[in-house]
C-alpha cells in the first residue's frame, strides 16, 4: 500500500468524513439560515430572485387560463399545491422555505445514493463541501427555480436505481421520465449521468462514452426486429429502461410540450462576470473552484474514466454560455472536478509537505471569502424592501381608483421599468409592465419621425451630451422605421419630451419605475431621467433610491 | 573567491556612490513618486494607508498592495522622509547586483561570467531612475530573490531553509505589487516550455508553482476585488486614459532597447538564447529564458508598462551573459588556440593559458561594457523628468502663506502629472493625478484641464472651475510646454488675480464664478 493510499485510509476514517452527511446537511442549513437572516434583518422579503417571481405569477394565472397548463413544468405544479395547502393553512410567509426543503431533499437523496454507489467518502466530502459553499448553489437552493426541481428527481431517479431492491430500480425510469417535462437540457444532462453510470456499473471504462453509446445503439438496432431480444435488452435492465424512457419523453416533450432549451429568465450581461461571484456575479463559483477544474482539465484530460464528467462540463457550460439561468448545472459539475483535484493534491505524497498545507489553507480561505462575500452581498438582491413598498403602495391606491383614467388612450395603463423588474411587477401589481412595443404602424412611424425633426433642426450649442442625444434618437428612428419593437431600455434612452411623451402615450405608459439599478445605468441628467424634470411627470413614491413616477400629459401639444 | 566577492562588493559600493551623487544633483522626484511619498507619509503618521484618498481627483478610493509603502514608512521612523526615499530607493537597486552575482552563478557555475553580469546589472541603464520613488526596485529585488530561491530547489538543506526563503520573498513580491504576476507566468511558460521539450518537472518544482499561484491569485482577488468588480478586464491596463495609453505601454523601439538595456548584453542573450532554447539542459538557464519570455509576452500583450519590463529582462540578460561568457570558456577550450596553448603550456610548464584567456577575455569585455552602458546610464538618470526646485516652489508657495487653509474643499489645477504635487506640497485637491484607476471620468478629465489651459472663452474656464471647486491655476513653464500656451487666453484682473510668481510660472487665483452659490462663497 502506497503512502497516498494510506493517508487516505487514514482520512476516510476521519469522524467528519465519515459523518460528512450529517456535516453536510448541518453546513447547508446554516448558510441557507444565514441567507434568509440577513434579508430578514434588512427587511428584503424572504422570497427573492427574478426566477421565484416568475414562477409565483405563473402559479398565480393558472386559475386565470387553463392553456397555460401546458407550459407548467412539474414544479410549478409542486409549487400550486402547496401554495394553496399553505393558503389554506394561513401560512403563506412560509412559501420561502420551499426551495431550501427541496434542497435539503436533494441533499439527502444525494447522499443516499452515495452510499448506495460507495463513492469514496473523502472525494465526497471535499465535493459537498465545495457544493454547499458556492453561491451558485446557495442561490440556487434559496429561489425558486426549474434547475433545483430537477435536480430533486434526478436525485431521487439515482437514489432508485442504484437500490438493491429490484422493485425500487424499476421505479427509476418514472422518475426520469418527469424531467423533460423542466426542459430537454436538463434531461440531455441527465442523460449523460446515466450513460456514466452504466459505464462504470458495466465497468465500460476502456471503451470510453462514445463507444458505450455507439454499442448501445447497435445493440438496439440489432435487437429492433426481435421483440424478446429488446425487451431483454431494455425492459429487463432498469439503466437502459431509464435511457430508454428519457429519450422517448424528450421527444414527447419535444414535439407535444414544445419544449426546448430552457426560457431564458435572468438577463444578465457577461459570460466571465456570471460564472465568478468574486466578480460580482450575482450567484457563480470562487474563483478557485474554476482554478481548480482548469488545472484539473489541463493535466489529467486523458483521465477516461473522467471522459464523461468532461463532456458534461462542456455541454453545461455551453448551456450556461447562452442562458445564464443554467449556472447551477455548471457550478454542480466544476465543483466535482474541482473536489477530484483537491483530493489528489491532498492524498498526493508531497515532496515539501509544508507546502501542502499552505495550498490547502489558501484554497478553504479563499472558497470561505467567496460565500462569505456572497452571503453579506444577499441582501442586495432584488427585490428589496423600497421596491416592494412602492409597488405595494401603487398597487393599493391604484386599486382605491387614486389615479384619473386617460379618457384620450383606451390602453390599460402600463409601468415602465427595465426588464430585471418586470416579474416583481406583474407579482405585486396588477397593471400591465411594459417590456416591448408590437411592430409599430405607418402612422406610429411619421409621427416618431416629425418629433425627432423638430429636435433635430432646433439650435443646439453642439455640446457633447445633445451630441450623444441626437444620436441615441437616430438610433431608435432607424428601430422605428425598420420596424423593430422598443425596449423599455431604448425608451430610457430618450432626451426630449416630444418624442419620449409621444411612445409613451402610444404604449400607454402612465407608471415609471427607477430603482437603484436603473440609476446606475443612466445618469441623471441624460435620457429619461433628465426628461422627469418636466413638468408632466410627477414623483408618486420616493423610498430610499426607489422612485416611481406618473406620468400625467398636463399641456396638450 | 574571495576575491570576486570583493570585486562584487566594489562594483556594489562604486554604483552606489554614483547613484547617491547624481541622485542629489537634485532635490526633487521624478513625478509620479509623490504619491508614494504621500502614502509612506500617511502610514508613518496614522500607522495606516491612505485608501480614501479626499485629495486626489477631488476625493476617491485607492487600491493598492501596501508591503512596500510600509517597510519605507518603518525607517521613515529614523531618517526624512525625502533623503531617505533616495537612499533607500538606490540602496535597493544597488542590491539587485550581488543578487545578479549569485542567480549568474548557479546558472553559469562560472565566477568571472557570475562577476560580469553583476557588472552589467550595476550599470543597466534602465535602472538608472535615481530620482524615481516607488515600489519598483523593491520588487525587482523580491522577484529575483524569489527567482534565486527557487532555482535553489534540489540543493541540499533546501528544505530546511531554501524554501522558507522562497516562501518569505514571494510573498513580500505578492504583497508588493501586482507585477510579480512576472514570477506567476514565467513559472508557467517554464512548465509548458519543459513539456514541450519533454523535459522533467521535477514534483517538488510543480509544487512550488501551485502554492505560488494559489497565494498569488488569492492574495490579489483580496486587494483588488473592488477594482476587478469596477472595471473587469481593463483593471490590468489600470484605467489609463486613451490619449496617453501609448506613452505607458509604447510600442517596442530597437534602438530605445538597446540604449537601455546595453548592446552587449542584448545581443550576447539573442545569441545564448537563440542557441541554447531547445538544446541546452541546464534548468537553471531553461528557467531563465522562460522568466524573459514571460517579460516579453506580459509587455507585448501591455500587461505591464514597456520600461518595467526592459528592467526585468535587462536584469534577465545581465545574469544569461554568465553562461555565455561559460560558452566562450567552453568554445576556446574546444579551439584550435587551446590546442597551441596546451602545447606551449608543456613547454613552459606552467598552467596559464586559460587563466589568460580568462583575464583577456573579461577585461575585454570590462572594457566593452563600461563605456557603452555607463554612458546611457548617466544620460538616462539626467534626463528623467522631474519637476525644477523653482516649480516645486510654487506648489509649496500654499503651505507659506496659509491662504484659505479653512477646512472648505477647493482645489488647485495643474497639469496632469502635476496633479502629485498638488497633492504632496499644496496638501489641496487636484483635478486629476497619474493614477487612474477606479476614476470614471478619466477621458473627461483630462480634456477639461487641457481646455482649462488653452481655452479662449472664460465662461467654459469658469464652468469647469466651478465643476472640479477650483480657486487656484498654477500655470509652470513645464505645463506652458505640454499645453503650447504662453498665458491664460482668457485671463482678466477681475476674475483672475495673479498671486505669486516666480522664473517657473504663476499661480493664478479664481476669483469668479458662475454659480451663484460658490460666488456668494468667493466673497465671503
Amino acid at each position: 500500500m502506497g503512502k497516498g493510499s494510506k493517508l487516505k485510509k487514514v482520512l476516510g476514517e476521519n469522524h467528519f468524513v465519515r459523518n460528512v452527511y450529517y456535516y453536510s446537511i448541518l453546513l447547508s442549513l446554516m448558510i441557507v439560515s444565514l441567507v434568509f437572516l440577513i434579508r430578514f434583518n434588512s427587511g428584503n422579503p424572504l422570497l427573492f430572485g427574478e426566477e421565484t417571481y416568475y414562477h409565483l405569477n405563473l402559479i398565480n394565472d393558472i386559475d386565470l387560463s387553463f392553456s397555460l397548463l401546458k407550459s407548467l413544468s412539474p414544479l410549478d405544479f409542486f409549487l400550486s399545491f402547496i401554495g394553496s395547502l399553505l393558503d389554506k393553512l394561513n401560512l403563506n410567509d412560509l412559501l420561502f422555505l420551499i426551495a431550501p426543503f427541496l434542497g435539503l431533499l436533494t441533499l439527502v437523496f444525494y447522499s443516499l445514493f452515495s452510499k448506495n454507489l460507495k463513492i469514496d467518502k473523502f472525494e465526497n466530502s471535499i465535493f459537498l463541501f465545495f457544493l454547499i459553499l458556492t453561491p451558485a448553489i446557495i442561490y440556487g437552493f434559496t429561489t425558486i427555480n426549474n434547475q433545483i426541481g430537477a435536480i430533486l428527481i434526478i436525485s431521487i431517479g439515482f437514489f432508485l436505481l442504484t437500490c438493491e431492491n429490484k422493485l425500487l430500480k424499476y421505479l427509476a425510469p418514472l422518475f426520469f421520465l418527469l424531467i423533460p417535462l423542466f426542459d430537454l437540457f436538463s434531461a440531455f444532462l441527465s442523460l449523460l449521468l446515466i450513460i456514466a453510470y452504466l459505464i462504470k456499473k458495466e465497468q465500460v471504462v476502456s471503451g470510453g462514452v462514445f463507444s458505450t453509446i455507439g454499442k448501445e445503439v447497435s445493440d438496439f438496432s440489432k435487437n429492433i426486429s426481435n421483440p424478446d431480444n429488446l425487451s431483454k435488452q431494455i425492459v429487463g435492465h432498469p439503466i437502459r429502461l431509464s435511457i430508454f424512457s428519457l429519450i422517448s419523453m424528450m421527444f414527447v416533450s419535444w414535439f407535444y410540450f414544445n419544449n426546448g432549451f430552457p426560457i431564458k429568465i435572468l438577463f444578465y450581461e457577461g459570460f466571465w462576470l456570471n460564472i465568478i461571484s468574486d466578480l460580482g456575479g450575482v450567484s457563480g463559483m470562487s474563483m478557485f473552484i474554476l482554478v481548480l477544474v482548469i488545472i484539473q482539465l489541463l493535466f489529467f484530460w486523458r483521465k477516461k474514466e473522467e471522459m464523461i464528467f468532461y463532456l458534461i462540463f462542456f455541454v453545461s457550460g455551453i448551456g450556461f454560455y447562452f442562458n445564464s439561468d443554467l449556472i447551477i448545472y455548471f457550478s454542480f459539475i466544476s465543483c466535482y472536478l474541482a473536489s477530484k483535484l483537491s483530493s489528489y493534491l491532498i492524498i498526493r505524497e508531497w515532496n515539501l509537505k509544508v507546502l501542502k498545507n499552505y495550498v490547502v489553507l489558501i484554497l478553504v480561505i479563499s472558497i470561505l471569502f467567496s460565500t462569505i462575500s456572497f452571503i453579506n452581498r444577499s441582501d442586495e438582491i432584488a427585490p428589496s424592501k423600497e421596491l416592494v413598498f412602492v409597488l405595494e403602495n401603487l398597487e393599493e391606491d391604484y386599486v382605491n381608483g387614486k389615479f384619473k383614467d386617460d379618457s384620450r388612450s383606451n390602453i390599460k395603463p402600463k409601468i415602465l421599468s427595465l426588464s430585471h423588474n418586470k416579474f416583481f411587477l406583474e407579482y405585486f401589481t396588477s397593471l400591465e409592465t411594459f417590456v416591448r412595443t408590437a411592430k409599430p404602424d405607418e402612422n406610429v412611424i411619421k409621427r416618431f419621425i416629425n418629433f425627432y425633426d423638430f429636435k433635430n433642426n432646433h439650435s443646439s450649442n453642439d455640446s457633447k451630451i445633445e451630441d450623444y442625444d441626437i444620436d441615441r434618437l437616430k438610433i431608435l428612428e432607424e428601430k422605428i422605421k425598420l420596424g423593430k419593437p422598443l425596449s423599455s431600455k431604448d425608451i430610457f434612452e430618450i432626451s426630449y419630451y416630444k418624442p419620449l411623451s409621444f411612445i409613451l402615450e402610444e404604449n400607454g405608459i402612465k407608471f415609471i419605475l427607477v430603482d437603484d439599478t436603473t440609476k446606475e445605468l443612466f445618469a441623471p441628467d441624460k435620457g429619461l431621467r433628465f426628461v422627469l424634470r418636466n413638468e408632466n411627470f410627477k414623483l408618486l413614491y420616493l423610498q430610499n433610491k426607489t422612485e416611481l413616477w406618473e406620468f400625467d400629459k398636463l399641456i396638450v401639444d | 573567491m574571495f576575491k570576486k566577492n570583493k570585486l562584487v562588493l566594489l562594483i556594489f559600493v562604486l554604483t552606489l556612490i554614483l547613484r547617491l551623487y547624481l541622485a542629489f544633483q537634485t532635490s526633487e522626484f521624478t513625478y509620479e513618486s509623490y504619491s508614494h511619498l504621500r502614502q509612506v507619509d500617511h502610514i508613518t503618521n496614522n500607522f495606516v494607508p491612505l485608501y480614501e484618498d479626499d485629495l486626489s481627483y477631488g476625493g476617491r478610493t485607492l487600491f493598492f498592495l501596501p508591503f512596500f509603502h510600509y517597510f519605507v514608512a518603518f525607517f521613515n521612523l529614523f531618517l526624512p522622509l525625502e533623503v531617505l526615499a533616495k537612499v533607500l530607493s538606490n540602496f535597493l537597486y544597488c542590491l539587485l547586483i550581488p543578487l545578479v552575482y549569485l542567480i549568474a552563478k548557479k546558472v553559469s557555475k562560472n565566477d568571472v561570467g557570475a562577476m560580469l553580469s553583476a557588472l552589467i546589472a550595476a550599470l543597466l541603464p534602465i535602472n538608472f531612475s535615481v530620482n524615481s520613488f516607488s515600489p519598483f526596485p523593491f520588487i525587482l529585488l523580491f522577484t529575483f530573490l524569489t527567482v534565486n530561491f527557487f532555482l535553489d530547489y534540489g540543493e541540499k538543506g533546501f528544505k530546511e531553509k531554501g524554501l522558507y526563503y522562497f516562501i518569505i520573498s514571494f510573498v513580500i513580491a505578492s504583497l508588493s505589487s501586482a507585477l510579480s504576476s512576472v514570477i506567476i507566468f514565467s513559472l508557467f511558460i517554464y512548465i509548458l516550455y519543459s513539456k514541450l521539450d519533454s523535459k522533467n518537472i521535477r514534483s517538488g518544482e510543480v509544487e512550488l508553482i501551485l502554492f505560488s499561484s494559489f497565494f498569488f491569485l488569492w492574495v490579489q482577488f483580496i486587494f483588488y476585488k473592488r477594482v476587478l468588480l469596477e472595471e473587469g478586464i481593463k483593471f490590468i491596463w489600470q484605467n489609463v486614459p486613451n490619449t496617453i495609453l501609448l506613452s505607458y505601454f509604447p510600442n517596442f523601439d530597437l534602438t530605445q532597447t538597446v540604449l537601455l538595456i546595453g548592446f552587449l548584453p542584448l545581443l550576447a542573450g539573442i545569441f545564448l538564447i537563440y542557441n541554447s532554447l531547445f538544446s541546452y539542459k541546464n534548468k537553471n538557464l531553461f528557467f531563465m529564458i522562460s522568466l524573459a519570455i514571460g517579460s516579453i509576452i506580459l509587455s507585448w500583450l501591455k500587461f505591464i508598462p514597456f520600461e518595467r519590463s526592459l528592467s526585468f529582462i535587462g536584469l534577465i540578460l545581465a545574469i544569461i551573459f554568465a553562461s555565455f561568457y561559460q560558452q566562450l570558456i567552453t568554445y576556446y577550450k574546444r579551439s584550435k588556440l587551446s590546442l597551441y596553448d596546451e602545447s606551449l603550456k608543456k613547454k613552459i610548464k606552467q598552467n596559464l593559458p586559460l587563466k589568460n584567456f580568462v583575464n583577456i577575455s573579461s577585461l575585454v569585455i570590462i572594457v566593452l561594457i563600461i563605456p557603452s552602458m555607463i554612458f546611457p546610464a548617466i544620460g538616462f538618470a539626467t534626463s528623467l523628468d522631474t519637476p525644477s526646485e523653482e516649480e516645486v516652489e510654487l506648489f509649496k508657495w500654499f503651505q507659506t502663506e496659509g491662504l484659505d487653509n479653512s477646512i472648505e474643499d477647493w482645489g488647485i489645477l495643474a497639469n496632469l502629472k502635476e496633479g502629485g504635487l498638488v497633492n504632496y506640497y499644496s496638501n489641496r485637491q487636484n483635478v486629476m493625478d497619474l493614477r487612474f484607476s477606479l476614476i470614471d471620468d478619466v477621458e473627461e478629465r483630462l480634456i477639461d484641464i487641457e481646455t482649462l489651459y488653452t481655452s479662449k472663452f472664460r465662461t467654459e474656464a469658469l464652468k469647469l472651475s466651478d465643476q472640479y471647486n477650483l480657486k487656484y491655476i498654477i500655470l509652470t513653464n513645464s505645463t506652458k510646454e505640454i499645453m503650447g500656451v504662453e498665458q491664460l487666453d482668457y485671463f482678466n484682473e477681475k476674475c483672475f488675480s495673479l498671486v505669486y510668481n516666480n522664473t517657473a510660472g504663476e499661480i493664478y487665483k479664481v476669483e469668479c464664478s458662475l454659480s451663484v452659490s460658490r460666488a456668494n462663497g468667493m466673497t465671503n
